[in-house]
């Protein structure tokens, strides 16, 4: 087989061109898949109205995200038309080609019905591409269209996507610093959630707007509202450890540490701790380590060894190490050369609140150390400015039950009491309660959450029916033996 | 100003302007904050109290504007109840107009609270009604006018119990539309029975505003009423101008319809006062033979007479199959004989053809006391239906001369006695059962009482008559645990559904007294069926039953449920029953709980399969059995994919009982399906056979195979489960013989009881005399979805009416010409007659699958042939679900009197051209007239079909003498 020379290099410079165009062929058919899979589970949530189908289509979106073009969206949206008596939807998915810049050609005549949750998965892809690439006015414009269909359309199924599709509109907002515009949409997307009981979209909603109030530092409003709304019991866990989160701040701000450093905990409890949700973690551990200082509690050195938040933590590593010695100078300084950092992290305000707790501190060792020790002294070890500043100081310590001890005026020292046993009250007892029930409600919300496939166990039915079958030949076999041994007897049996 | 509210961050300044001395601020803050509620509702509820103080503030001029604001900040909080009565406040400040989540939840909320109020109300406790409350309820009723959505007025109006609203509703829409719409699709979903009797009153008075009224729409509200002077009233207005044809046949058809969806004690009224009405007038020959018809009609003679003939006619057994379990039945034990003697019941149940029993003597020689029993009471099933000879089929069994030597036949006869005349029970019936409850007496006593008192429930079924409940509670103290089950249930099956207040007293008082937990179980059936249909009027019965510490009692309650609320779908009842389903100790009482469902639920079947799915695969056999059955009963003939999905992996239950259930329930849903319609059928039917082939297999789980083998084919193919009418009136004879079965658990005698549940699926229509004239409907469907299912023996599917009487006729040549003959000889003579090409066939198809493809491949062929539409004959079967697929053809001669769909059930026709000679369907049936009148001379049936079919010869179970 010979070639003229032309010819081969013809052929080669096919099989180069083809080389160049191929990958980039692949990678977007791969992609038109990928979306038409999803959309496939969607429907096939939608018609057995089954929630955890549209999660799935939902958990790929991260990683379509990365890969996505404008015009492979554009090219599955054509295919598919709104059924007649759906304008919104049409409305909507003509913005949404719009919006990343495609055609609206006329739809094929072959066009799938695409159902308002399909639409508003699209317009979800669209939100991310905008997102992406940093087309924000487009993507708020966007995202309003979306918010409005939402409401319009209330469908049980609609709920796993509009949640998301809220996030994003708030995203939007933020980004351009607008995000006081969308407070009152948001109000009222919460009002129709609450009453069409889409539980999904509730909690992102309740999220959003306390995120939305502490954005323009609205603590009381934000404490309002998640005083006279409650969060869905069955929201997803992310959702859920973000709402605590939230709570907590506002709680730490609003003095109640307690219950604050509770919320913070669980939220931290919540994520999980691996890369992805690192900037979560290290933004709650900065909270949750100065509400456990106002606490009058030390947190673990280990949590500061932690890789992910070794380095972030580092100021709070510094400010901890001051307020565990009680030394207010140390404390001062850290405090002095971190300014900028907690400015940034919003927390200055609670470590400006520190200073009290270092030398409720200072107190307690001293009073731990010494059964005596005169007002002078702590003076001297707290660097107080006088005799009596430190006497009112230690007076209060008393009253607020840091220290168990005396005040004698007269010779003007003070004097503690015997330490008592801690393992001799119910202390202990009450600790333990509360790990136990925290263990034991961990276990009952996993119980809950687990999910069963139907008509699995069905399979198991074959093996049971050849258990049955073994059972009866051995029945059988053991039927026979008898018969061996009395024959007469049943023959007997039968004349009868 | 709006600029400013948008941009605001805080109500607390609007707030503090209702702390003002200043009237005109406050006002202007209160109007400031009712446009900013959606944002800052949080905000403005912790001061909602200062709100309130100036909505009762009298002197504020603009209180109800507090009172808006108030309202909305209520609805915000999630507080309804609050937020309605401050919008009730606000007067007029709350606007119906708006279109906002708020005005429409506030609505809603409304009409929610009116209709629980008026339900309050109803029930008698006084309750105000607040009247804005109410005017806001007018309003939207008003509103609903104005749009014309009459449907939902109708809904509300309803549930709300304003009738007046209802009635303007039917009287200011398409009244015709709205009157079949409230009839069929409300009218049995009113929980309250006052409340229907109510709505019926009304759609009555509706009706009869026309001037030419639907008599059979309020015949049938007539009946629900219970008011049988009203319906004498119109069908004696009917049927007055005798000249007048058409009325006098729309009264047939009344009649007709009301046989089948009336009781038998209504019908009976009826009668009596058409009779008592007619004396008054002078005698006039043409009427008194319309008369004489009508009444015939209302007694249930025509109907019966009529479905006697097509399913005499049409009957498809597949004899094959019933002497194949026979063989494999091990006839000694009781059980298998039991299975065997229900098979050949179910299967020829109403079909008069006792073939079987006459070919197998020996086989019935071998019964044995109570197997005994059941076998002659299976001749009940056999001539259901009867009437007229049931006297004389059963002669050879009853006992003469009021002496008895062999109790268990003759109780058996009595007992089929009163099967034969199942809900007919005529004068001379009643009166001889009822004497054979006090005549015999000794030891066998209690065995005849049994069957007397049977048969005497069965005939009397839901009269209500007094003097046959006498006779059977002096029965019931006689305190014998035999004779006093059967009165019991009895008892419960004469006062059905009449919640008669003395009875179920004497019931419970003697449920406590007696020791005999037989005669408890009894009594706790018979107060369920005594309850019969009574819904809520029966609640504080279950409460009190519920409450009971003996399990049996308890099994009242349920039974009570089931029954008081069978065909209801009501919520209360299926939480009810599921709470017992799974907590009760006693498995007696779960099993019958989940039975239960299936009976409530058995209007939307579709919802059985999902309530059941988990307690199908309880760990308790009970349980599984219980569900089994439920699906069973609800789901019966539909043929549910869902339904049989759960049931086939039941059929390889480790537990023999629950493999019983589930044949029988599978039988149940497959009644009449063919493969072309579900392809299951063939494999069921496959399973039936190896289970009871099976060698080792639990003799309880062959006795279910073979019962359901009798039951998927029952009445020889042509029947179906019928606990609604054709009209789709629940059946209460029906439910009452259906619990009834479900008792053969306990006590296999009562399994003959389906017999009551079964109901003819036949195209029946009659014209002015009550002939069945030659005509046909159309189907547009696919004829092989209709199509009996393939037997062994039957080589031409086309000609199944000659058959059918040639298998007879010769059946009876041969036995009157060769007396002597064995009866193997016998059947084989008849076959070979009958069907020459069988055995060629046979031995090319050595096995089932064979045939099935053998038929496949003619079906494929004949495929193109059949898609067009084809014409159903009269007087043959019309399956339910073909129903829908049915035209009656247009320019025939025969016109249906009621317009509309063709249904199953007997239709009245319209001769276009009277006066032409009619082809008429000769009677099928040897023995269509009374003996007495064919020894007169004019038996119809001989001018009729001139082939020598004559009545099979009586003949003798050969039971021999018995000691019992």
């Amino acid at each position: 087989m010979t070639f003229p020379l032309g010819g081969v290099v013809f052929k080669l410079a096919s099989t180069l061109s083809d080389g160049d165009i191929e990958p980039f062929y692949v990678y977007t058919s791969v992609q038109t898949v990928d979306i038409t899979r999803n959309v496939k589970f969607l429907e096939r949530g939608i018609a057995a109205s089954e929630i955890h189908y549209i999660h799935r289509a939902l958990r790929a979106v991260s990683a379509l995200r990365k890969r996505l073009q404008p015009d492979v969206l554009g090219e599955v949206i054509a295919t598919y038309s709104a059924s007649t008596n759906q304008q919104v939807v049409s409305d909507c998915l003509k913005s949404i080609l719009e919006s990343v810049g495609q055609h609206t050609g006329a739809s094929a005549a072959s066009a799938k019905v695409c159902e308002p949750e399909v639409a508003m998965y699209f317009g979800l892809l669209a939100q991310l591409l905008l997102l992406d690439g940093n087309e924000y006015e487009r993507g708020a414009q966007l995202s309003n269209v979306l918010v409005a269909m939402v409401s319009s359309t209330q469908r049980r199924t609609l709920d796993p996507v509009a949640s998301r599709v809220f996030f994003y509109y708030s995203r939007f907002f933020e980004v351009v610093d607008r995000l006081s515009d969308a407070r009152s949409s948001l109000m009222n997307a919460l009002q129709t959630a609450t009453l069409t009981s889409m539980k999904e979209t509730k909690a992102m909603l309740l999220t959003l707007l306390l995120r939305n109030y502490m954005h323009y530092k609205l603590y009381d409003q934000a404490e309002r509202l998640a005083a006279k709304t409650s969060f869905p019991a069955d929201a997803p866990n992310n959702l859920l450890a973000r709402y605590l989160y939230y709570m907590g701040r506002i709680e730490a701000i609003q003095l109640n540490y307690s219950q604050a450093q509770l919320h913070l905990l669980e939220a931290t409890r919540k994520a999980p701790l691996n890369a992805t949700t690192a900037g979560f973690q290290q933004t709650v551990h900065k909270v949750c380590v100065i509400v456990d200082l106002l606490m009058g509690n030390i947190p673990e050195r280990s949590l500061f060894r932690i890789p992910i938040l070794r380095k972030p933590l580092q100021p709070y590593f510094e400010l901890t190490q001051a307020v565990r010695v009680g030394d207010l100078s140390q404390f001062q300084e850290v405090v002095h050369r971190y300014q900028d950092k907690f400015l940034q992290d919003q927390v200055l305000v609670l470590v400006q609140r520190l200073r009290h707790n270092v030398i409720k501190a200072g107190i307690r060792s001293i009073s731990v150390a010494y059964s005596r020790i005169s007002l002078r002294d702590i003076c001297l070890k707290l660097h107080l400015d006088s005799e009596e500043d430190a006497e009112y100081i230690v007076a209060k310590a008393i009253r607020d039950g840091v220290i168990d001890a005396t005040i004698d005026h007269e010779k003007g020292f003070v004097k503690s009491a015997e330490i008592h046993n801690v393992y001799a009250t119910s202390d202990p007892q009450h600790a333990f309660d509360k790990r136990i029930t925290f263990c034991l409600n961990l276990y009952n919300e996993s119980v809950k959450s687990m999910r069963y496939p139907g008509g699995d166990h069905r399979k198991e039915l074959a093996y049971a029916d050849e258990a049955i079958k073994r059972e009866r030949e051995f029945a059988q076999e053991l039927e026979n033996e008898d018969f061996d041994d009395d024959v007469d007897g049943d023959a007997m049996d039968e004349d009868l | 100003m709006a600029v400013q509210l948008d941009t605001l961050n805080s109500a607390g300044g609007l707030l503090s302007l209702l702390d003002e001395e200043e009237r005109e601020l406050q006002y202007y803050g209160l109007a400031q904050l009712d446009l900013v509620t959606d944002r800052f509702w949080t905000e403005i509820s912790d001061s909602i109290s200062k709100i309130e103080i100036l909505y009762e503030d009298e002197s504020f001029e603009h209180r109800q504007l507090a009172a808006l604001v108030a309202s909305k900040i209520y609805f915000h909080l999630g507080e309804f109840d609050d937020a309605l009565s401050f919008a009730l406040g606000a007067g007029e400040q709350f606007s119906l107009k708006e279109s906002s989540t708020y005005v429409q939840t506030i609505v809603n909320h409304a009409i929610d609270k009116y209709i629980e109020l008026r339900g309050q109300q109803d029930t008698g406790s006084s309750v105000a009604i607040d009247k804005r409350l109410e005017a806001v309820v007018e309003r939207m009723f008003e509103r609903c006018f104005e749009t014309k959505e009459y449907g939902q007025v109708v809904g509300i109006s309803i549930e709300a119990r304003r009738l007046d609203v209802l009635e303007r509703a039917l009287s200011s829409g398409d009244t015709r539309a709205l009157l079949a719409y409230v009839q069929k699709d409300c009218v049995d979903l009113i929980s309250s029975i006052h409340v229907q009797t109510q709505v019926q009153e009304l759609l009555v008075k509706v009706h009869l505003r026309f001037d030419e009224p639907d008599y059979e729409a309020i015949c049938l509200c007539l009946s629900k009423l219970n008011s049988p002077s009203k319906t004498a009233e119109i069908l004696g207005h009917l049927v007055g101008d005798a000249s007048d044809s058409e009325r006098v046949l729309s009264a047939y058809q009344i009649a007709f319809d009301l046989n089948a969806n009336a009781t038998q004690e209504f019908t009976r009224t009826v009668i009596t006062q058409l009779e008592s009405g007619q004396q008054k007038q002078d005698d006039d020959e043409s009427e008194n033979t319309t008369l004489k018809r009508l009444s015939a009609i209302l007694q249930g003679d025509e109907t019966l007479k009529l479905y006697l003939e097509f399913l005499f006619r049409n009957n498809k057994t597949d004899m094959n199959i019933l002497n194949r379990t026979c063989k494999m039945m091990d006839s000694r034990v009781s059980i298998a004989h039991n299975a065997v003697t229900f098979a050949n019941a179910f299967m020829h149940a109403g079909t008069t053809v006792d073939n079987f029993l006459r070919d197998n003597l020996e086989w019935l020689s071998r019964a044995s006391s109570w197997a005994k029993f059941t076998a002659t009471a299976a001749l009940g099933v056999i001539h259901h239906g009867q009437i007229k000879h049931g006297f004389n089929l059963l002669q050879p069994y009853l006992p003469l001369d009021n002496t008895s030597s062999s109790p268990f036949s003759e109780g058996g006869a009595f007992f089929a006695l009163g099967l034969i005349h199942a809900c007919h029970g005529t004068e001379k019936v009643t009166s001889y059962l009822q004497e054979a409850l006090v005549t015999y007496q000794g030891q066998n006593a209690e065995i005849l009482q049994h069957g007397a008192c049977l048969g005497l429930g069965a005939a009397g079924m839901g009269s209500g008559s007094e003097e046959m409940s006498r006779a059977l509670t002096s029965v019931l103290y006689s305190d014998s645990a035999v004779s006093g089950e059967a009165a019991a249930l009895a008892l419960g099956m004469v006062m059905m559904g009449s919640r008669h207040e003395a009875t179920i007293r004497d019931m419970l008082v003697y449920a406590k007294e007696t020791e005999h937990e037989k005669i408890i179980r009894a009594l706790a059936l018979g107060i369920g069926l005594v309850m019969f249909g009574r819904k809520q009027e029966a609640d504080e019965l279950i409460e009190r039953l519920l409450e009971e510490k003996d399990a049996l009692l308890r099994l009242g309650a349920v039974h009570a449920i089931t029954m008081a609320y069978c065909g209801t779908g009501d919520n209360a009842a299926i939480r009810r029953l599921l709470h017992l389903a799974v907590s009760d100790v006693k498995d007696d009482v779960r099993r019958a709980a989940v039975t239960g469902l299936g009976f409530i639920l058995l209007r939307s079947p579709e919802q059985v399969p999902r309530m059941v799915e988990l307690l199908s695969e309880s760990f308790n056999p009970h349980v599984r059995v219980g569900s089994a059955l439920a699906l069973g009963i609800a789901c019966a003939g539909t043929g549910s994919p869902a339904a049989v999905a759960i049931l086939e992996p039941m059929l390889k239950d480790a537990v023999d009982f629950v493999v019983e259930g589930a044949s029988i329930a599978l039988a149940f849903i497959l009644m009449q399906q063919n493969e072309a319609y579900e392809p299951k059928v063939a494999e069921v039917r496959r399973r039936y056979a190896e289970i009871i082939e099976t060698k080792n297999a639990e003799v309880v789980s062959k006795f279910g195979a073979a019962m359901s083998q009798g039951i998927i084919d029952a009445g020889g193919r042509n029947v179906t489960i019928g606990l609604t009418t054709a009209a789709g009136q629940l059946s209460a004879p029906a439910c009452g013989g259906m619990l009834l079965f479900t008792q053969f658990w306990s006590w296999f005698p009562l399994g003959h009881f389906l017999a009551l549940a079964l109901r003819p699926t036949a195209l029946i229509a009659v014209n002015g005399d009550l002939r069945a004239p030659e005509m046909e409907a159309t189907c547009s469907a696919r004829k092989q979805l209709f199509a009996y299912p393939a037997k062994v023996e039957q080589a031409v599917v086309q000609a199944p009416t000659k058959i059918a009487t040639a298998v007879l006729s010769t059946t009876a040549k041969a036995k009157r010409g060769a007396g002597g003959k064995s009866a193997a000889e016998e059947v084989a003579a008849a076959a070979t007659a009958a069907v020459p090409a069988e055995k060629e066939k046979e031995e090319e198809e050595g096995s089932g699958m064979d045939v099935d493809e053998a038929g496949s491949k003619k079906t494929a062929a004949k495929k193109a042939a059949v898609d067009a539409p084809f014409g159903v004959g009269n007087m043959t079967r019309l399956l339910p679900y073909q129903e829908k697929y049915m035209k009656w053809p247009a320019g025939s001669r025969y016109v249906p009197v009621k317009g509309g769909r063709v249904t199953g059930g007997v239709t009245v026709v319209r001769d276009t051209r009277a006066g032409e000679p009619e082809e008429l369907i000769p009677s099928a049936l040897a023995d269509d007239t009374d003996e007495e009148e064919a020894a007169a001379g004019q038996g119809a049936a001989a001018a009729g079909s001139g082939e020598a079919t004559a009545a099979p010869e009586a003949f003798e179970y050969p039971f021999g003498s018995e000691q019992a």
